[in-house]
């Protein structure tokens, strides 16, 4: 339904020459709902604007609902109005001179031919419903309230029921609680109209609830693309992984690849480590990455033969876990446990780390 | 201040607070009549002046009343055409302006044309030219037999019939409107540069074509503001006197600030003063209308103002192949505005005597007229009177905003609506009209007392004071605004009396707004001829608008051009300084 292929934008500002992206492809299937993620200012958003025509490529092909909409090669540049899409904007843009009502049934009256003055009510009725926004429809837009301006800019990306919707981190002008709540209802009504979308954000939480699919951005480029537990569980470089959570990492050099005999063997500063993913030769220097909440403590009498010893340097306390930095081998990790499991400082403690959640990264 | 004194009872210190409480309170009442009584005495002799039957202000009596003044100007005056004249020419300026203003403001804000910073820097700097020596420019160019451009069409064409006959209406309307495009110019860009380009955008998204969602957003969403912007510029237009003086009132064609005028300076007819004044009350009543209009809407006009996204970098439309010729037209009004008025003044100072300009009059350039005008005593005199003038003014004005904008904005004075008001209202007095109001008022004081203010410098820095006090309070209090009020309260707690927070606080944060506002109306009170034309009495109060005026009336166009030129100097080194000190002068207004 979306369609990039080597999408490049270089911005020649007096300032200089940026390229904000640089050959990015994706393609996005009917129905999908996919997400671009990345740090600011790594393209986003420019690729966002790519598609909807906001923004003029400097080369590649863009694809939109089955119709090619910009083609550098063939000069082909389908301008915004006649693509078919809605889009969310990270301000709303709600149009600050009209009512609720007018600001859904904008979009409406640009039909041609032209829809029926009942047509229009009724259509704008059923997206206002569908963001809970029904008996509002006379107040002047600005008379609103943060969430349900955005649920007003929503109302009118979908009330034309065009294939593609975009979004612009939507969300981030909402509070922490807000967008928590949001996130879901937002992902499900995108669902239920079966409407494909593509959402930018830099927030990895909505990236990861909502997304059938997350393409990490850096510098212009996509750096992974894959599921969001795909992308949790095995991100491919230390950039990945310490951008989409948190993530203990050291140095080390690979002893041994898995096979169907058992794990393979990583040497770190945290000392030897088994691990079961990884393509890395043997004799290869890898960083070798952990996430906290894998680290697990476990008392004296119960350690196995691959538990490691350590001791405890300090612990925060976070509420709902502890986070307690453990020095292990030369080195030192963080590991994230339940209060209850906690050790006090200078306590000495077995760490076990499954080798399922031990990624050897080369990038 | 009376918010100090009034609030918050400290138990702590009861008695210690007594001793200044009572200058604390009585101060804004002192201010509030003081201003009252300089806004309305001016305007209630007018009114007066107006139902006065003498034949001279100075010898009116109470007994010789009546409303003849009115019916004359009427019938006789036929002051309905003046009316319908003035309609006419403030509509088409107004349009003319606002809409140049607007194209400018939005290739400079909203396209990539090229040179848009230098186009941005230069715009403004339009304000420096005094509107006579813009008018006398257009003489000189466009004057339908004799100006240079108009002759050497005839020439060149071999026809009788000019290009184009500055002395009309239409060019009027020309003339006037490019003199508004500064002040329109910089009203424009904020509102311009606040207008989230996603609201296009979103436009866009919803499937409108460019010139649908230009139409229905971006100029839905300027008109209030446009409408705003277009209604000052029609006040400035109306209370304008220089260009209709020059262009219009040589061949009959009046509007209402020549009228006046014309009542009593004309010559060979005896002045008729009452008349005078009962025009000027037709005149004031009309700019009063309009400028309440105006007030009632930039009241409302804030509500658009509510919705911006976070953040954003405005995106420029692309004029592509257009870029190029976007860049002549934005060159070319700086040329026709501020180039072309210099050069043309710049030409006949230099040359030998009056004729268009010709590879002969070029070879035969000679600096005899500034070595004349630099050995008039009357030169010397007049100038040393204009600097006192705009010193005098300049420090008047700010200290007054200073103080009137600080209880409006920052204390519970109950009659700070009374004081906005008031201060507001000499706006609405053309300059003209205020000229005329002063005129009686001096020369009833000058009756009774003996004194003779009339003619005097100070009359001229009260006149000038009345006329840009409402400008300067407009500015102030915006800047006053935007000073946190907790840095004020920090101090207060500090325990530094009032006074003391307004010297050590305010007036150091407010410091570009000080330079700023006091530069420009310097500039104000060197550009304003209509003011003093009417207060000036002979050589004692004769300011350098007013020279300007009576050698041009006397034909001495070369005199003209070399004091021309040398001001026009003067006032681009103080318009640099105002840009220096970062102050835009948005709220400006008057010629
Ligand atoms: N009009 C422009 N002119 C020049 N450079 C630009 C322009 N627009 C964006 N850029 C640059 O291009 C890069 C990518 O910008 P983009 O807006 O796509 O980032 P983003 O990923 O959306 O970031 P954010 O999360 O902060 O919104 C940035 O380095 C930015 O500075
Ligand atoms: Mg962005």
């Amino acid at each position: 339904m979306i369609g990039i292929e080597n999408l490049r934008v270089r911005y020649d500002s007096d300032k200089g020459v940026v390229d904000a992206v640089r050959g990015v492809s994706i393609a996005v299937a009917a129905g999908e709902f996919y997400t671009l993620l990345g740090p600011s200012g790594c393209g986003k958003t420019t690729t966002l604007r790519c598609i909807a025509g906001l923004e003029r490529p400097t080369a590649g092909r863009i694809i939109v609902g089955g119709a090619v909409v910009h083609d550098g090669e063939r000069g082909l540049n389908v301008p915004t109005h006649r693509r078919d899409i809605g889009m969310v904007f990270q301000s709303y843009a709600i149009w600050p001179h009209m009512t609720v009502f007018e600001n859904v049934a904008f979009p409406l009256r640009e039909i041609r031919p032209r829809l029926s003055a009942a047509a229009i009510r009724e259509r704008v009725a059923k997206a206002l419903a569908l963001v809970q926004l029904s008996g509002y429809e006379t107040r002047p837009a600005p008379f609103l309230s943060g969430g349900q301006q955005q649920r007003l800019a929503l109302a009118r990306a979908i009330v034309r029921e065009s294939t593609v919707v975009l979004f612009d981190e939507p969300l981030s002008n909402l509070d922490a609680k807000l967008r928590a709540e949001t996130r879901l209802e937002l992902r499900n009504l995108v669902k239920r109209l079966g409407m494909t979308a593509l959402y930018v954000t830099h927030d990895q939480t909505e990236a990861l609830t909502m997304a059938d699919r997350v393409a990490v951005m850096r510098d212009g480029e996509i750096v992974q693309e894959a599921s969001p537990v795909e992308i949790y569980r095995r991100p491919n470089s230390r950039f990945v992984a310490s951008f989409i959570g948190q993530c203990n990492f050291a140095e080390g050099r690979v002893r041994s690849v898995p096979d169907g005999a058992g794990p393979g063997w990583v040497d770190s500063r945290w000392g030897p480590m088994r691990y079961l993913v990884g393509e890395a030769a043997p004799g290869r220097d890898v960083t070798v990455a952990v996430r906290p909440e894998n680290v697990r403590l476990v008392r004296a009498g119960e350690a196995g033969e691959h538990d490691r010893e350590g001791e405890v340097l300090d612990s925060i306390f976070l509420g709902e876990a502890v986070e307690s930095r453990i020095r292990v081998g030369d080195g030192e990790l963080v590991a994230r446990v339940h209060p209850a499991d906690a050790v006090a400082p200078g306590g000495r403690v077995h760490l076990r780390i499954p080798p399922g959640d031990v990624a050897i990264l080369t990038g | 201040m009376a918010q100090i004194s009034a609030s918050q009872p400290d138990p702590a210190v009861p008695a210690a607070r007594g001793g200044r409480n009572l200058p604390a309170r009585i101060f804004p009442w002192a201010v509030l009549i003081a201003i009252a009584a300089l806004v309305m005495a001016p305007v209630f002799s007018l009114v007066v002046g107006a139902f006065s039957l003498s034949r001279l202000p100075n010898e009116f009596s109470l007994d010789n009343m009546g409303l003849d003044n009115f019916r004359a100007v009427w019938v006789e005056q036929r002051i309905d055409r003046v009316i319908w004249n003035t309609a006419i020419y403030v509509t088409g300026a107004t349009l003319f302006g606002v809409l140049s203003a607007a194209l400018l403001a939005w290739l400079v804000e909203r396209t990539d044309m090229p040179g848009r910073t230098w186009i941005y820097a230069g715009v403004p700097l339009g304000i420096a030219v005094p509107g006579i020596l813009h008018a006398i420019a257009w003489v000189l160019l466009l004057s339908p037999r004799s100006g240079f451009v108009n002759r050497a069409w005839m020439d060149l064409v071999g026809t009788r019939e000019p290009l184009f006959d500055i002395y009309t209406m239409g060019g009027l309307i020309f003339a006037e409107g490019l003199r508004l495009v500064p002040v329109a110019f910089l009203m424009l860009v904020p509102l311009m540069r606040s207008m989230d380009p996603a609201l296009e955008e979103a436009a866009a998204a919803s499937g409108a074509s460019p010139l649908r969602a230009t139409r229905r957003i971006t100029l839905a969403l300027l008109l209030p503001g446009l409408l705003a912007i277009g209604i000052f510029q029609a006040i400035t237009a109306i209370e304008s006197f220089e260009i209709p003086g020059v262009l219009g009132m040589p061949v009959n064609l009046h509007v209402f600030s020549t009228r006046v005028f014309n009542l009593i300076d004309n010559i060979g007819t005896i002045p008729a003063f009452g008349q005078a004044n009962a025009a000027a009350v037709f005149y004031l009543a009309i700019a009063l209308v309009i400028s309440m209009f105006y007030l009632r809407l930039v009241r409302h006009s804030d509500r658009y103002s509510v919705i911006t996204g976070k953040a954003y970098t405005p995106r420029r439309l692309r004029l592509g192949r257009w870029r190029a010729s976007a860049l002549v037209l934005a060159l070319a009004f700086l040329f026709v505005t501020i180039v072309l008025p210099f050069l043309v003044l710049l030409y006949v100072s230099l040359v030998n005597y009056l004729r268009p300009p010709s590879l002969d009059a070029l070879m035969n350039l000679t600096t005899r007229h500034y070595e004349t005008v630099f050995n008039q005593p009357r030169v010397a005199r007049t100038v040393a009177n204009t600097i006192w003038v705009a010193l005098m003014t300049a420090t008047a004005v700010t200290v007054l905003s200073f103080i009137v904008a600080h209880i409006i904005v920052r204390t519970r004075f109950r009659g700070r609506y009374v004081l906005d008001m008031l201060s507001f209202l000499p706006h609405a007095i053309p300059g003209i009209v205020l000229g005329l109001a002063l005129f009686w008022l001096f020369m009833q004081i000058d009756r009774l007392t003996g004194a003779s203010s009339f003619g005097s410098l100070h009359a001229l820095v009260l006149g000038f004071t009345i006329l840009f006090l409402s400008y300067s309070v407009r500015a102030m209090s915006v800047a006053m605004m935007q000073v946190h009020p907790d840095l004020e309260d920090a101090a207060r707690l500090s325990g530094a009396p009032p006074w003391r927070i307004a010297l050590r606080v305010f007036a150091p944060l407010l410091m570009p707004t000080l330079v700023g506002i006091w530069i420009y109306v310097a500039m104000l009170s060197v550009r304003f001829i209509s003011l003093p034309l009417i207060l000036s009495q002979g050589g004692r109060n004769e300011v350098l608008g007013v020279m300007i005026w009576s050698l041009w009336d006397n034909g001495n166009v070369s005199s003209v051009g070399a004091i021309g030129i040398m001001l026009m100097g003067v006032m681009f080194a103080i318009a640099l300084a105002l840009r220096m000190v970062g102050f835009g002068g948005r709220a400006g207004g008057a010629p």
